[in-house]
């Protein structure tokens, strides 16, 4: 179970994947902004095949957004239903105690619907082509005017390489506590709420105190390989901005403008 | 040879602890030297590799001293000393600080304030030395324990210390890796003259070092050549600990009235004189 693909991001090769880390985070945040200045056909209509141009760019399975979307199926169908039946005006075509079937209520739950699927897929296209390490690089940048306000970015962003770093380490390390203690008799996935809660117990406690253990180790491990604090050092690992990066940006204003155009006020 | 490290009346106790770890210890290691450092576990071992670098400050005391090629340690001293040694640990787990084996080598050389392009120069060299070119940017839950310590001694060998201290830095890995890690320190050590430490509780490869020091409860009990401690046969095991495979051996020969000569140290020496015994029969 050591090869789990941390937070979900599946190696390639397309284009998208070679783009810089911080235009695709800036646009996947704006893109989620963006999203709601559409408000009629066409808008969607645009809105849309952007968002299937990216889709399509990454070179990958359908299958994987498929999976992206899978979790939050409910809350769409759920929030696309609730559209459709307490929304009046327009014709009314059914009526029943609260419930309305309107033409208005229709259009609305296929927007939403529309919105919520986009908004999943776009995330989706950002975190399956980036890797966690790349996306905290950008997470840095992005943080960086904040160091105005005196906020240690560069603390930050070595506390999140090292979390991303120990993601998987930890997980090995819950199996196998998981599996020692089920060897001797523990048991994880039966009885009530009660009994499952006490039975995470003997595995959280000795994973804390691996945790903090291995925190001691490796502070100890860095301070003696010369590390003292964030002034003075210099970096390694550097993002590049590039030509692509600019059309990738461009793109984005593009659809910006043309939804402003052809949004109806 | 001059001494690059010098202990004088050093003595260390742990906050909570009633007996010192370390207990008013003198040694002095040479210049280019391989020095072993044995005993059994919890015998303050550990502890001396942490005192080296000023990880651990020493009890106060006006005649306690260590000195690091040259360079006495002290508040003001301390991360100059840090910059001359180099420490790989135990667990290959806990010391891997970067996301990729070149962001853990370049680590190092972060903390340093070196110039990137430089630092890309040199990662690329030192991951070829120690054999990792390939795993250029592979995560660290995706190498072997071996892989990683080598990776640790990439990240050690890149500051350029002039010593490199062991603490342990075989125990969780298995004969082979072991092995490799071993012959990659001895190639390195020739290659840059550097002074090795090695706490070890592989007696065999303590068999192996020009000097070897037993530590038993904070005490230095003894130290000198492997020749010289381990035909202590009475002292070593006392202090819990096993001699090495030739000496055992030359014991039970000599038990059964072979008559070796003395000095037999390496493996090498003690199968030659076992040839040259068949000769004359």
């Amino acid at each position: 179970m050591s090869k789990i693909i941390i937070g979900r991001y599946i190696p390639g090769n397309s284009i998208i994947y070679k783009l810089d880390p911080r235009g695709k985070l800036l646009a996947c945040i704006l893109f989620i902004f963006v999203i709601f200045l559409a408000n009629n056909w066409i808008t969607y209509g645009i809105i849309s095949a952007f968002a299937l141009i990216a889709v399509a760019a990454t070179k990958l399975k359908p299958k994987v957004f498929w999976a992206g979307v899978k979790p939050l199926v409910w809350l769409i169908f759920f929030t696309s239903i609730l559209q459709l039946f307490f929304t009046s005006g327009g014709t009314v075509y059914w009526n029943w105690w609260i419930f309305t079937l309107s033409s208005y209520g229709i259009t609305n739950a296929i927007y939403i619907f529309i919105r919520f699927t986009l908004i999943i897929l776009i995330s989706t296209v950002m975190t399956v082509t980036t890797m966690p390490l790349e996306i905290a690089d950008a997470m840095e940048w992005l943080l960086t005017p904040l160091k105005l306000f005196k906020v240690p970015v560069d603390k930050i962003a070595l506390v999140m390489s090292i979390a991303l770093r120990f993601v998987p380490t930890l997980f090995d390390e819950t199996l196998k506590i998981m599996n020692a203690q089920r060897s001797r008799g523990a048991d994880f996935n039966d009885g009530g709420l009660i009994k499952r809660a006490k039975a995470i117990s003997p595995l959280l406690v000795p994973l804390f105190i691996s945790s903090l253990e291995t925190a001691v180790d490796l502070s100890t491990a860095m301070e003696s390989r010369g590390y003292r604090g964030s002034s003075g050092r210099s970096r390694y690992r550097v993002l590049s901005w590039s030509n692509v990066d600019w059309i990738n940006l461009g793109f984005f204003i593009a659809l910006t403008i043309l939804l402003l155009i052809f949004r109806t006020h | 040879m001059e001494n690059i490290v010098t202990f004088k009346n050093v003595s260390f106790t742990y906050r909570e602890a009633k007996k010192p770890a370390v207990n008013n210890i003198s040694f002095s290691i040479k210049k280019g030297s391989w020095t072993s450092i044995v005993g059994h576990n919890g015998s303050g071992k550990s502890t001396i590799s942490r005192l080296i670098n000023g990880l651990l400050v020493p009890d106060d005391n006006p005649e306690t001293e260590i000195v690091v090629d040259g360079i006495k340690l002290s508040d003001d001293t301390v991360w100059d000393i840090r910059n001359n040694v180099g420490i790989v640990f135990q667990n290959p787990d806990n010391q891997f600080v970067g996301a990729t084996v070149a962001d853990d080598v370049a680590f190092g050389l972060e903390n340093r304030g070196i110039q990137r392009d430089k630092m890309i120069e040199i990662v690329d060299t030192v991951l070829k030395e120690v054999n990792m070119s390939d795993y250029k940017n592979s995560e660290p839950s995706n190498l072997s324990g071996g892989q990683k310590q080598r990776v640790a001694i990439a990240g050690i060998l890149a500051i350029e210390p002039k010593i490199i201290i062991l603490d342990e830095a075989t125990s969780m890995l298995d004969p082979q890796g072991k092995e490799h890690i071993i012959e990659l320190v001895k190639r390195m050590k020739q290659k840059n003259d550097l002074t090795v430490i090695s706490i070890t509780h592989d007696i065999n490869e303590a068999a192996n070092s020009d000097q070897v020091l037993v530590i038993n409860d904070g005490n230095l009990v003894t130290s000198g050549s492997p020749n010289e401690v381990f035909i202590q046969t009475k002292m070593i095991n006392e202090v819990g600990l096993e001699e090495p495979f030739i000496f055992k051996l030359q014991e039970k020969l000599k038990a059964v009235g072979i008559d070796l000569p003395p000095n037999l140290d390496t493996e090498e020496k003690l199968v030659d004189a076992l040839c040259r015994l068949n000769s004359k029969m």
